[in-house]
């Protein structure tokens, strides 16, 4: 089997939010999974880096809790319903959540001393301050593809740039915002759990089923 | 040839004779035995008086069937060699050795330990007549001090009854409801270790692979008179050819059957989030596709529990045709499949396999290669389009969301969801009239996940060979235990256990299953009173259904607890009930804490400090300083010193537990829960 060559940020974050699409009510909840959709959109927002990229939170350094809050209506001047919503929060012996992104090293140039020390925001409810993250650390690394179960979430037509090869998918959607940042379309996604060949770093648990 | 119908299931009908009913007979007999085994094959009718059966089903007692004096043993030699005569001098049709033939191969099949090939004897002790389940070793004893007895023909007389099921019996079915309770009495097999499993589950299991069999194969009849049977096109003239043998360890002697099938494992998931109270209606959607699943495919459903179905199915078998109503709706299957020689195949098979090639264990890896033996994980997931435009539904998120607007609220919910909203409230009061009373509710749901089962059943057989035999041949014993029918006979008493459960209950308006038919969850009015009741009436019923069980973080059912303010979302609560690496008991006072306890913890617990009435001003200012240090130091310093006036807390933190753990227990029971 071969390997795949990726670009690791470690980031250090403080509380964020990583909203799931369902809302419904006045209860919000937050996922522990990035999005590649969250990390690219990030990238893009405050480096100008139009890369795929997917991110996990480090095990344990982290813990959900909720958040209430009242949306403003500056139309009206009023405060609508409080609405609740669940973000993720050091726990408690970490001082950050840890996250690894990783984005595929396809030898294009990458503004590595740009990057490092960076600070931006990722995630939902940043205007609440939620999602300061800091690039910490940056290193090129060499995953080996090995057959796995994965456990990222990312766009469909990025599979075969972080070198996957799906064995039996789950699928979900994820919101591709549109050129404008206006609207956008779901497009298919894959999901956590689905059987693939990857590199090592993107799998939750390696695996040796019959294909 | 008998016209009448061949019934796999009445195969073993005479492990339900008492033994007293031989010895009566010896008189008559003398000096032979009135007949050998369990089976009738060789019954003395004439001199016993009694008239033998001629039905197609007769031919069943023969499963066993060999003869010394020929060197004859119907599980090796040709079907063209079967020289069987009955009593009466019949010899069996062609079509009788082919029931016959299919029934041996789903004896073997369904066994718990194969016995294809393994000539074993016992472990030297006496046969044991009444069942002994792993989980709940004196079930046996119990019953029969309730007055049960597990021989359903206990005289002489009851011999004509018996050949009667044999010749005019209509149904497995009707044979399995008549006789439903000696048979889960009698183990499959009364010699220990094997007497872990009911017959009454061994015979279902016959049955079913029997008749997957019988769909799937044909008797073929060759130019030279010769009879075979196919299976996909490859035929086989002894059980033997068939499946095989049933090593899969070891250099030599890999012994390829040449039939395969597969056994699936299919978990039965969802991607929709419960926004409203309505939305539980998929839980009843989903006990209603299975049903259908379970009634359309009631010989290939192996077992079904509510999130889990065990299939047996030929190679080709299409599995998306098999779960078409549960796609329909938008569930998912994650599906662990193993193909292999009906020999070797069995419910454990896949993780052996695993194992194997993670430690790249050659000596199996090289029989289970050369027996073309694999294992799939598959997901059956529903055909989605590769874009929707928003609105995505709010609940399924599979599908194009419409707009809803109820009142001020905006939803915006696909047709399916919408229909399975409009299934109507499945819990009116809970936001009529349970809303307006109190603040805070308790959710719980029972759990029994079924990869623990199988390291339990494992475990826990492998030990009781341990304790029970000494044999050369245990790890043989071992290697080809198959808990398939032991995992249904715990699925059954599970939903006895839950079934019980709601019983106790009965009358109380406090507390609600709110799905109708759906056992697994409940909610009720938070009160200290009420959630000790639940925890103390499942420690109870666990106690009685499930004594030998691990119960701790290994134990195979679980019961998890939420408590929160009534409107706390569903879905939380639902995201809570399906953590991982669960407990015996998982309880979360939402922003207070979360904690897992064991049975002992709890018993420990509740027994010895909540039970304990001069204590709990003590705990109270435990919980103070709790909450003044956020340290545990302090609560232990505390301890030690009042450990002579206190001395059930003392203890408690002396057995490993956690100071936390009790707190947060009396907090719960005795109402301090405001953190």
């Amino acid at each position: 089997m071969g390997s795949g060559e990726f670009i690791e940020l470690y980031i250090e974050t403080d509380s964020v939010v990583i909203g799931e699409r369902p809302k419904g009510g006045i209860f919000r909840p937050c996922q522990s999974v990035i999005p590649s959709s969250t990390v690219e959109g990030a990238l893009r927002h405050y480096f100008g880096l139009k890369v795929p990229a997917v991110g996990f939170f480090e095990k344990d350094t982290y813990e959900f809790d909720e958040f209430t809050y009242s949306v403003n209506d500056k139309f009206l001047n009023i405060s609508k319903i409080p609405l609740t919503t669940c973000y993720l929060r050091p726990k408690k012996s970490y001082r950050k959540i840890g996250v690894r992104v990783y984005i595929p090293n396809n030898n294009t140039v990458f503004p590595k001393s740009e990057l490092q020390g960076a600070e931006f925001q990722m995630g939902a409810l940043k205007s609440k301050g939620f999602g300061m993250s800091k690039i910490i650390k940056i290193e090129v690394i060499k995953s080996e593809i090995k057959q796995g179960l994965l456990k990222a979430k990312l766009s469909e037509e990025e599979i075969k740039v972080f070198g996957i090869e799906l064995v039996s998918p789950i699928y979900g959607y994820l919101f591709k915002p549109d050129k404008f940042s206006v609207g956008g379309i779901y497009r298919r996604a894959l999901f956590p759990d689905s059987l693939v060949r990857a590199p090592e770093i993107l799998l939750k648990e390696v695996t040796y089923y019959d294909e | 040839m008998s016209t009448k119908k061949f019934i796999p299931e009445l195969h073993d009908i005479g492990k339900l004779v008492d033994g007293k009913v031989r010895d009566n007979l010896k008189i008559k007999t003398k000096p032979e035995k009135p007949w050998e085994g369990h089976v009738f094959c060789n019954f003395k009718f004439k001199k016993c008086g009694f008239s033998q059966p001629t039905s197609a089903s007769w031919w069943g007692q023969y499963h066993h069937y060999s003869d010394k004096k020929s060197h004859f043993k119907i599980t090796i030699d040709n079907i063209n060699n079967w020289n069987l005569k009955d009593t009466l001098g019949n010899v069996p049709s062609q079509e009788d050795k082919y029931n016959l033939f299919l029934l041996i191969l789903a004896d073997h099949m369904a066994s718990s330990v194969s016995r294809a090939t393994f000539n074993f004897k016992g472990c030297g002790k006496s046969n044991q007549d009444g069942i002994l389940k792993l989980w709940n070793r004196n079930f046996y004893q119990i019953e029969t001090n309730k007055g049960k007895y597990w021989a359903a023909f206990k005289d002489t007389n009851d011999l004509k009854i018996l050949f009667d099921e044999i010749e005019n019996c209509k149904s497995g079915k009707v044979f399995l409801n008549k006789y439903k309770d000696s048979l889960l009495l009698t183990p499959e097999d009364k010699s220990i270790p094997k007497n872990v499993t009911s017959l009454y589950t061994h015979l279902k299991l016959v049955g079913k692979i029997y008749r997957v069999l019988r769909k799937n194969t044909k008797l073929v009849k060759e130019r030279n008179g010769s009879v075979s049977v196919e299976y996909f096109g490859k035929k086989v003239n002894t059980i033997k050819e068939a499946e095989g043998g049933n090593r899969t360890t070891g250099n030599t002697n890999i012994d390829k059957g040449k039939w395969q099938a597969r056994l699936a494992k299919c978990r039965i998931k969802f991607p929709h989030s419960f926004v409203r109270l309505r939305d539980l209606n998929l839980l009843s959607k989903k006990e209603e596709c299975i049903s259908n699943i379970v009634n359309r495919y009631e010989d290939e459903v192996i077992f079904a529990s509510s999130d889990f179905i065990i299939l047996f199915v030929t190679p080709n078998q299409d599995l998306k045709g098999i779960f078409k109503p549960l796609l329909d709706w938008n569930f998912y299957i994650e599906i662990n499949e193993t193909l292999a020689d009906l020999g070797i195949l069995n419910s454990i098979l896949d993780k052996k396999i695993l194992k194997a090639r993670e430690s790249n264990d050659k000596t199996r890896l090289n029989v289970l290669t050369s027996r073309n033996t694999k294992v799939y994980k598959k997901y059956l997931i529903p055909d989605i389009p590769e874009e929707i435009t928003p609105p995505i539904c709010e609940i399924c998120q599979r599908r194009r969301g419409v707009e809803r607007v109820k009142g001020t609220v905006t939803e915006y919910v696909c047709d399916k969801c919408q229909e399975i909203r409009d299934m109507g409230e499945p819990f009116k009061e809970y936001a009529t009239v349970w809303e307006k009373e109190g603040d805070k509710v308790c959710w719980f749901k029972f759990s029994l996940d079924q990869d623990k089962l199988e390291t339990w059943l494992q475990k826990t057989f492998k030990k009781y060979i341990k304790d029970n035999c000494n044999l050369k041949n245990a790890q043989d014993l071992y290697d080809e235990f198959r808990p398939l029918a032991l995992q249904i006979d715990f699925n059954k008493d599970y939903k006895e256990m839950t079934e019980e459960f709601w019983k106790t209950f009965e009358g109380n308006n406090d507390i609600k299953s709110p799905v109708a038919g759906y056992y697994e969850v409940g909610v009720f009015k938070y009160s200290p009173e009420l959630t000790k009741k639940v925890i103390e009436t499942f420690l109870s019923l666990f106690e009685r259904y499930f004594p030998d069980c691990d119960s701790d973080k290994n134990s195979p059912i679980s019961l998890s607890l939420s408590i929160t303010n009534i409107k706390y979302p569903i879905r939380e609560h639902w995201r809570f009930f399906e953590k991982d690496s669960k407990y015996f008991m998982n309880i979360r006072y939402h922003k207070v804490f979360d904690e897992n306890y064991t049975k002992h913890e709890l018993e420990n617990i509740i027994n010895k400090i909540i039970g304990v009435e001069t204590s709990s001003s003590f705990l109270h200012r435990l919980i103070l300083l709790k909450k003044k240090f956020r340290s545990e130091i302090h609560i232990n310093i505390e301890v030690f010193n009042n450990r002579k006036k206190y001395p059930e807390i003392y203890e408690a933190i002396c057995k490993g537990i956690k100071p936390s753990k009790f707190l947060n227990l009396y907090r719960i029971l005795k109402g301090d829960a405001n953190g």
